[in-house]
């Protein structure tokens, strides 16, 4: 009976433990979900930008290379298509590997469509080159959009990285497609008869304006994620980049090109100014999805330092709340005390024994 | 001091200086890496102040160079007002995001940049020059730099410090070559030869800062600025920066303000880039190093912690070790002490015969070190006492056995002694011997009491012949017959008491060792009287005695040894009856007390309780009967014998008791068989003792069994009709009682006083028979009489009462007739029983 009662208090006591370790863990371990799942959802969040960065990649070669077969089948000269080739099978192998993800698939198949027909096309004149062209490129713009919402880079929330997917992904894209068509549209114009030259002249000013307004956006998003960043790369490392890519800009609108539709166009040095722009704008982006790619590779990392410090947490606290339950479950149980070894009763006084029940002791 | 701490209080104070050192150094340690992290702090956010006030300042830079721009007209108003709305938005987040965290000078600097209000005023206006917007402009960016006192702050001994100091550099070089693109503008606009000077003037003053910066900033820095003096190069051409020195002129020649413009204000924006990247740099490390001394502090507080924690648990742990077996052993000590006590109180108190084995628990230290050495050896020591105490008690014990061997066997010796004592007194005739004889069986009694003295001394407790209850008057002639001056005791017994078979043996015994002690503890001449009194509980035997008495104090020990309990071998010898008294009381829970009798001398009281006296037979006449058939016939009469030559007193008295004995018809058939065999044994001059005219014997050999051959012929007899010696005895002793009494009366004998015991003839077939009933009517005066108590001295004064045994002829009752044949059963077995222990003792 006192038996059943020790263990029935020591069951009590063990669930009372029970209790007291999940009441303690029960909050610990609602915080670490919470924590987790946000932290989680973050990590996913800029998995997904690494994505969209690593698209932007390649459809930055892809803007080069269909700005330079532009710009070739505009001139009419054969455009290397090996090029172009290349660069559609990288895209296209990008765009198989995370598309998906990005749900860029069927933007990718469209204009890999047009880019593929484009390629196929035979020499044709320099308009309707540049219109087609235009078509492929608009759609090209569109994609970068896409992947730009998709991979989520739109919602950054740091200044630096959002200047620099701005950048990335809008300015220099429409910068390096504007000059494009800019210079097209000089050759254009140079090749044409000069019935217009008003006309001309005005083509040529808004052209230029598409190239001036994205790249001066772009130095100035760029100089405002240099000021609100806190890498030590950023900043040295755009700066002879963005300056390359300025001066090449500075020199293609305000010198090379003649907007007043008169003045032919010096097609050697506007393919070397071409060329300069081209280049520099390869870099820039480089550098920038560089950068951005550093920024949110280490913001994955501080993620998951996050992560591991909210587990490390979680167990600390479960072993904490389990302690006392290990304890009371290992420690050997209390046994109840043995008697003390009890001193025999003393033997009734001998005389008590009625002395007529005893032998006699001696003859008498 | 120290002697009074315990051996906690020991350690701690062994602990506490080092600890305290401990705690002292790492206090040390950790405010100066906590002032370290705070310098850090203060340095990283000094810098991140400069680049934000930086970033203001290349703003106004570019304001600067818009309005030079603007009033050159390569720039349209509203590039400049757009410029200067982004200047005004810079002063307000400045001012928002550090709200009273920047310095006096740099709140004020910046408030300062209001000042251009007006010089902006009148540049939409139309009214300002070229002189006053650079004065103006480059006035306000010049305090807003000194303002940050970057070089008052940097300590350069230190690489935090010297890319303060870089910094500050690259600001003002920044801010020259700002400024240098501004008079760039004016001077290719213009060409005039003044700002070609001042263009010149200010490129030399950028000289020394560009100078520093190259001193202070890392090698990642100055190659940052090298792109940055590239970009200006690019931008003007190769050679312009020496051609300008020599020629400005000319190196301007090909410049067009429309075309330098634009490409300036992109120049003037790179220095912006190199600032960030010292900025970042000096945050970066800072940021680390705070974060560095920070987690050092916290490492050291929390190791220090771990190892104070440590310490005291060492330190607790260690003073348990050392204070846990002192404890124990502290314990132990008592413990054995507490046994050595105890056992001191128990040798005193040694009438409980069993001895307990001293238990001691072990003592559990286990270790090797000192404590536990101490340890052993306290067991040890602890094991040795313990045997000490057992080997005292089981000594003791075996000395009382001893005691109570050797006084058993002289009981037994005393025994046959008095038996052979007895038979020669049966034998013998000559009054003269015979008197001899009883002294000896006097002294034999004596012995015998001394022996059973000696027994109850052991701790044992003798043989209890009785059975049957006993009056308290034959106890204590019993007791009478075993001291030495019975004849000066006066025994004044009122009433019948019974006592109890257990206590029977044991009281006679006391009241013998009370009635000694008084008798040899008052004059000779003085007598001693025992005296009864009863109660509705109890009954008291006095013993008084008239002679000098005792002292109070001697008085208050004798008493308190009587109640207590006391060793033998710590009780002083004189006092060794009261010893005896004292333990028989306790042993029957009897009452003894020592007094002063008035007039001098010592009362002993005993009060015997009612639950020892057999008081519901006291009353009934079957009960003196059951006496007669069941006590120690031989030492009751010797007693009485004893007694008799001073005091013709019967000890049964009773003279009912006769009468029932000799009643019809049950008594009388065991009777006559018995006296007609008696008759048989008894030799020829005794047994025809009227027609002879010789003493009558009054001994019966039979009944004391004391020859083998006897016995077994009698006990084969007692197979055909059961022989009871001692109702057989009885029997003769009431005859012979009654011959005497005819003897002693013989000078006025009443006919009719002549006991009637002899049964009818119906009850007497055989021929010996009918000479049994002749016994007493023939039981002259003239018959030679053994009188044991008349040789010894004066006859007592109190009158003898005589035997009633007309009174005895009461009718037969069914009750008293069934006691006696169970009387008779029991003195069968009774018989038989003695006859084994002759048997096996001769």
């Amino acid at each position: 009976m006192a038996q059943h009662a020790t263990r029935s208090r020591s069951l009590i006591a063990v669930l009372l433990h029970c209790l007291l370790a999940f009441a303690l863990m029960a909050p610990t371990t609602l915080l670490f979900a919470r924590v987790w799942g946000s932290v989680g959802e973050q990590a996913r969040f800029a998995q997904s930008e690494r994505n969209g960065i690593q698209y932007l990649r390649s459809l930055g070669q892809l803007t080069i290379a269909l700005t330079d077969a532009q710009s070739a089948a505009v001139a009419g000269r054969p455009f290397p298509r090996d090029t172009i080739t290349r660069v559609v099978e990288a895209t296209a192998s990008v765009d198989a590997r995370i598309g998906g993800d990005l749900r860029t698939h069927e933007r990718w198949s469209g204009l890999r469509a047009k880019i593929e027909a484009l390629a196929a096309l035979s020499v044709v004149d320099p308009a309707t080159a540049f219109s087609t062209f235009g078509e492929a490129t608009d759609m090209l713009l569109a994609l970068y959009k896409e992947v730009r919402d998709n991979s989520q880079l739109t919602r950054e929330q740091d200044v630096d990285a959002s200047y620099l997917q701005e950048g990335a992904a809008q300015q220099l894209p429409e910068a390096v497609v504007a000059a494009g068509r800019f210079m097209d549209l000089a050759v254009i114009a140079a090749g044409r008869p000069r019935n217009d030259p008003a006309g001309t002249a005005a083509n040529l000013l808004n052209a230029r304006d598409a190239v001036t307004y994205p790249a001066n956006n772009l130095a100035a998003g760029l100089q405002a994620a240099v000021d609100g960043t806190s890498s030590r790369t950023l900043s040295g490392n755009l700066l002879s980049r963005l300056d390359r890519f300025r001066r090449g800009m500075e020199t293609l609108t305000a010198t090379t090109v003649p907007v007043d539709g008169r003045t032919a166009v010096n097609t050697a040095a506007l393919r070397d100014v071409r060329n300069e722009v081209q280049t520099a704008a390869s870099e820039l982006a480089a550098t920038i999805l560089d950068e951005l790619d550093l920024l949110i590779s280490a913001r994955i990392e501080d993620l998951d330092r996050q992560r591991q410090t909210a587990a490390v947490t979680l167990a600390v606290a479960v072993l904490l709340a389990l302690v006392p339950l290990t304890v009371r479950l290992v420690r050997p149980r209390r046994r109840p005390v043995a008697n003390p070894p009890v001193p025999p009763a003393p033997q009734p006084a001998e005389d008590v024994v009625p002395t007529w029940r005893r032998e006699p002791t001696g003859a008498r | 001091m120290l002697a009074r701490l315990r051996i906690r209080g020991k350690l701690a104070v062994l602990l506490i200086a080092p600890l305290v050192a401990i705690v002292l150094l790492t206090v040390v340690v950790v405010v100066d890496r906590v002032g370290q992290a705070g310098r850090a702090a203060d340095t990283a956010r000094t810098a991140r102040v400069a680049g934000d006030v930086g970033a203001l300042i290349q703003d106004l830079q570019q304001e600067r160079l818009i309005a030079v721009g603007y009033l050159v007209q390569v720039v349209g108003r509203s590039r400049l007002l757009l410029q200067t709305a982004a200047v005004t938005d810079r002063v307000t987040n400045l001012r928002l995001d550090y709200a009273d965290d920047l310095s006096p000078e740099v709140a004020e600097a910046i408030d300062d940049v209001k000042s251009l209000a007006g010089l902006r005023a009148s540049l939409v206006a139309g009214t300002a020059d070229v002189e006053g917007v650079l004065t103006q402009f480059t006035a306000v960016i010049g305090w807003l730099i000194d303002a940050l006192r970057l070089m008052d702050a940097a300590d350069a001994t230190t690489a935090e410090g010297r890319q303060l100091l870089a910094l500050d550099a690259l600001l003002r070089v920044d801010e020259g070559n700002s400024a240098g693109a501004a008079l760039m503008t004016v001077m290719v606009a213009t060409r005039a030869q003044r700002d070609l000077a001042r263009y010149a003037a200010n490129a030399a003053a950028v000289q020394p800062n560009l100078d520093r910066f190259t001193a202070s900033g890392t090698p990642e820095q100055v190659d940052l600025y090298g792109l940055v003096t590239a970009a200006f190069a690019s931008r003007v051409g190769g050679g312009f920066v020496e051609s300008v020195e020599t020629d400005p002129a000319a190196a301007i020649a090909d410049l067009r303000v429309a075309t330098l413009f634009p490409s300036l204000e992109s120049y003037i924006a790179l220095g912006r880039f190199v600032e960030k990247r010292i900025v970042t740099d000096v945050t970066a490390t800072m940021t680390d190093l705070e974060r560095r001394q920070t987690t050092t502090a916290y490492g050291l507080v929390a190791g220090m912690l771990v190892l104070l924690l440590l310490v005291i648990l060492l330190s607790t742990a260690i003073a348990r070790t050392v204070a846990r077996p002192l404890t124990l052993l502290t314990a132990s000590a008592a413990r054995v002490a507490q046994v050595a006590e105890d056992e001191l109180v128990r040798v005193a108190d040694d009438e409980s015969a069993a001895p307990e084995p001293v238990r001691l628990e072990r003592i559990t230290v286990g270790g090797r070190d000192e404590i536990g050495d101490l340890a052993r050896t306290f067991e040890r020591v602890q094991r040795t006492a313990a045997q000490l105490v057992e080997r005292q008690v089981a000594s003791r014990r075996n000395v009382a056995q001893m005691f109570g061997h050797v006084g058993r066997r002289t009981q037994n010796l005393v025994g046959r002694q008095l038996g052979l004592i007895d038979q020669l007194e049966r034998d013998e005739t000559e009054p003269d011997r015979l008197r001899q004889l009883y002294r000896l069986d006097h002294v034999a009694s004596r012995l015998r009491r001394n022996a059973s003295s000696l027994v109850v001394l052991s701790g044992g407790t003798g043989t209890n012949p009785h059975l049957a209850p006993l009056a308290l008057a034959d106890a204590v002639r019993l007791a009478l017959g075993e001291i030495e001056e019975y004849d000066r005791v006066d025994v004044q017994l009122t009433g019948t008491i019974m006592l109890a078979p257990a206590v029977i043996s044991d009281l006679v015994l006391m009241l013998a060792e009370l009635m000694e002690n008084a008798t040899s503890n008052s004059p000779p001449h003085t007598r001693v009287a025992v005296t009864t009194g009863e109660s509705a509980t109890d009954v008291r035997v006095s013993i008084v005695d008239h002679g000098i008495g005792m002292p109070a104090e001697r008085l208050t020990v004798e008493n308190a040894r009587l109640e207590r309990r006391e060793r033998i071998d710590l009780a002083p010898t004189e006092v060794l009856g009261l010893f005896v008294v004292g333990r028989l009381a306790r042993r029957h829970g009897l009452q003894v007390s020592l007094s002063d009798t008035p007039g001098g001398g010592v009362t002993a009281t005993v009060v015997v309780g009612r639950e020892l006296l057999d008081g519901s037979a006291a009353p009934e006449p079957q009960s003196r009967e059951t006496i007669a058939s069941v006590i120690d016939i031989g030492a009751l009469t010797r007693a009485t014998h004893s007694i008799d030559g001073r005091q013709p007193w019967n000890a049964f008295a009773a003279p009912r008791t006769l009468a029932a004995v000799a009643s019809p018809p049950a008594i009388a058939a065991v009777v006559a068989p018995l006296d007609a065999d008696a008759t048989a044994e008894i030799p020829a001059p005794l047994r025809q003792p009227s027609r002879q005219g010789q003493a009558l014997r009054r001994r019966v050999p039979g009944a004391q069994l004391s020859a083998g051959t006897q016995a077994a012929r009698n006990a084969a007899q007692f197979v055909a009709a059961p022989p009871d010696p001692s109702s057989a005895q009885a029997l003769v002793e009431a005859f012979e009682d009654g011959v005497r009494r005819a003897q002693h009366d013989g000078t006025a004998p009443p006919a009719d006083q002549t006991p009637p015991l002899p049964p009818t003839p119906p009850l007497q077939p055989t021929p010996q028979s009918q000479s049994t009933p002749v016994r007493p009517a023939t039981a002259g005066r003239n018959l030679s009489r053994r009188v044991p108590g008349a040789t010894l001295q004066d006859p007592g004064a109190i009158p003898r009462p005589g035997l009633h045994l007309v009174e005895s002829q009461s009718s037969p009752d069914p009750d008293s007739a069934w006691n006696l044949v169970e009387q008779f059963e029991s003195g069968v077995l009774r018989a038989l029983r003695e006859l084994r222990s002759e048997g096996s003792s001769q």
